[in-house]
């Protein structure tokens, strides 16, 4: 007798065996649940404002104004170290020069859920896939980022820009090896954290933030793949902290690369409230990179 | 799938939603089921599972990826449930319940005994990748995009699961070409 195919019959044999009916009391028992269990918001503010009421719409447009208001109020208020624009890290910088774009990277795709109202943008340069508004304008990077002419310059032309309509709020996304100038610590802690705490602070340090000492005040754990919990940190979303809010995440899909998601303003900064401030924005982009808080893990479906 | 179904259970219609579990609730835990190996434990899985895509249904964006996603829900129930369960490594019989008789039909028995065994040793995550590909029949791309993992260890956890269960089962072929070499004829 073949042994091959024996063992494929008696596999499929085993494998498909019993009955897959569900219980009625099962599906009783989900239903009943249900009634009493609210769904999720999508993600921010209604995007489909055509199913809104009457007043619904009214408030959602007094509450926009409202937030323009203050938001423009609040950049004039900064003083002359502002100076008469953006501050140095906000807004969209000048366009580059699009050339040829390279391939995509080696870094496989990692969908996480897109919030709804997003749509999803494969980086040309480093290969991820992420969600982000649909509303926005993508500027992909020109060339593969590097720590030594781009650590201090938020505006390199070596990262992924997503910029909302209007130019002024803009968050960006990038990549570099672990084990270049920037060494992770071999030993890990809960969660691989002490693998890159050291690696965030090296960072920081290098890249001459101001808040570096403190960067881990309110800091946030993060998982890729939440069953496997590679280890990733959100800082900045206790504020005021520096000037943005950044996640740093490697390992998983992600292998051996630092990936680096950075909202350049703070997080309460009033132009992130349509979002839903700093923290939510960021997390809409990196549960679409299968990156998402620790405690949140459990229910995450990457 | 019928896509109106999910989109008006997306937007809230607990008639259409109690419709959509009807139609998935059987596949869903005929995974769980496969993936945990064990009959109750699969229920808690699945009934946790479509809480939890109740809930989440707003969040996912394109209605005719559903099942996929629903998928994967499923998937990560199981990894989240099964190691907490007292149940979990327990009944390793209660799937063997026809009564055999003659020796083709007890090895057989023993070939499943040999190949469930085996399989209860599998990490979950090859387990669901075994299951989905052979039990539903999803090409390996598939399962890689449902689970959200490369394609590459979608096909390594293949690989590793069914070497496994193929050398159990070898192991019990040869222990069996031995017992009947020793018997008296």
């Amino acid at each position: 007798m073949n042994s091959e195919r024996d063992f494929d019959q008696v596999a499929a044999e085993w494998l498909n065996e019993g009955s897959d009916a569900t219980p009625p009391r099962l599906i009783e028992a989900v239903l009943l649940a249900v009634r009493s269990t609210p769904q999720e918001r999508g993600f921010g503010i209604p995007w489909r404002i055509q199913s809104m009421s009457h007043f619904a719409y009214v408030a959602t447009v007094v509450a926009v104004l409202a937030v323009v208001v203050a938001a423009a109020f609040y950049a004039f208020s900064r003083g002359p170290s502002v100076g008469p624009g953006p501050t140095p890290c906000n807004g969209p910088g000048p366009t580059p020069s699009i050339g040829v774009l390279p391939s995509p990277g080696q870094m496989p795709r990692a969908l996480g859920p897109v919030p709804s109202g997003w749509t999803t943008y494969t980086s040309p340069q480093y290969g991820f896939t992420v969600a982000h508004p649909t509303d926005w304008s993508v500027r992909p990077a020109e060339r593969a980022w590097d720590l030594a002419r781009d650590v201090a310059d938020c505006r390199s032309p070596a990262m992924d820009d997503f910029i909302a309509p209007g130019g002024d709020l803009r968050v960006s996304i990038w990549s570099l090896p672990v084990d270049g100038d920037l060494q992770l610590t071999p030993d890990g802690t809960s969660y691989g954290l002490g693998r890159i705490e050291p690696w965030i602070q090296a960072y920081c340090d290098k890249a001459g933030r101001s808040a570096c000492a403190g960067f881990l005040n309110g800091a946030v754990a993060l998982c890729i793949e939440a069953r496997d919990c590679h280890p990733g940190l959100l800082v900045g979303v206790v504020a005021p902290f520096d000037q943005d809010v950044q996640a740093f995440f490697t390992g998983g899909h992600y292998g051996d690369r630092m990936v680096i998601v950075t909202v350049w303003h703070t997080a309460d900064d009033p132009i992130l409230a349509p979002y839903g401030g700093g923290r939510q924005l960021i997390e809409g982009f990196l549960g679409s990179m299968c990156v998402t808080t620790v405690d949140a893990r459990r229910d995450f479906p990457c | 799938m019928d896509q109106e179904l999910v989109e008006r259970a997306r937007s809230g219609d607990q008639d259409a939603f109690a419709d959509l579990v009807r139609q998935v609730s059987d596949t869903l835990l005929g995974v769980a089921r496969r993936i945990v190996r064990d009959p109750g434990l699969a229920e808690d899985v699945l009934q946790n599972a479509l809480l939890t895509i109740w809930r989440k249904l707003p969040r996912l964006r394109d209605t005719e990826h559903f099942e996929g996603w629903a998928f994967r829900i499923l998937v990560r129930a199981c990894y989240a449930d099964a190691p907490r369960n007292r149940r979990w490594a327990s009944n390793v019989h209660e799937l063997l319940v026809e009564p055999v008789s003659g020796v083709d039909d007890i090895q057989k028995v023993s070939d499943r005994e040999e190949l469930e065994q085996a399989f209860r040793r599998l990490p979950l995550d090859q387990r669901a990748v075994f299951v989905l590909h052979h039990h539903v029949g999803l090409p390996l791309v598939a399962v890689a995009e449902t689970l959200g993992i490369p394609d590459g260890t979608a096909r390594s956890r293949l690989h590793y699961a069914t070497r496994t269960l193929r050398a159990a089962f070898d192991e019990a072929r040869a222990s069996d070409i031995e017992l009947r070499q020793g018997r008296p004829a």
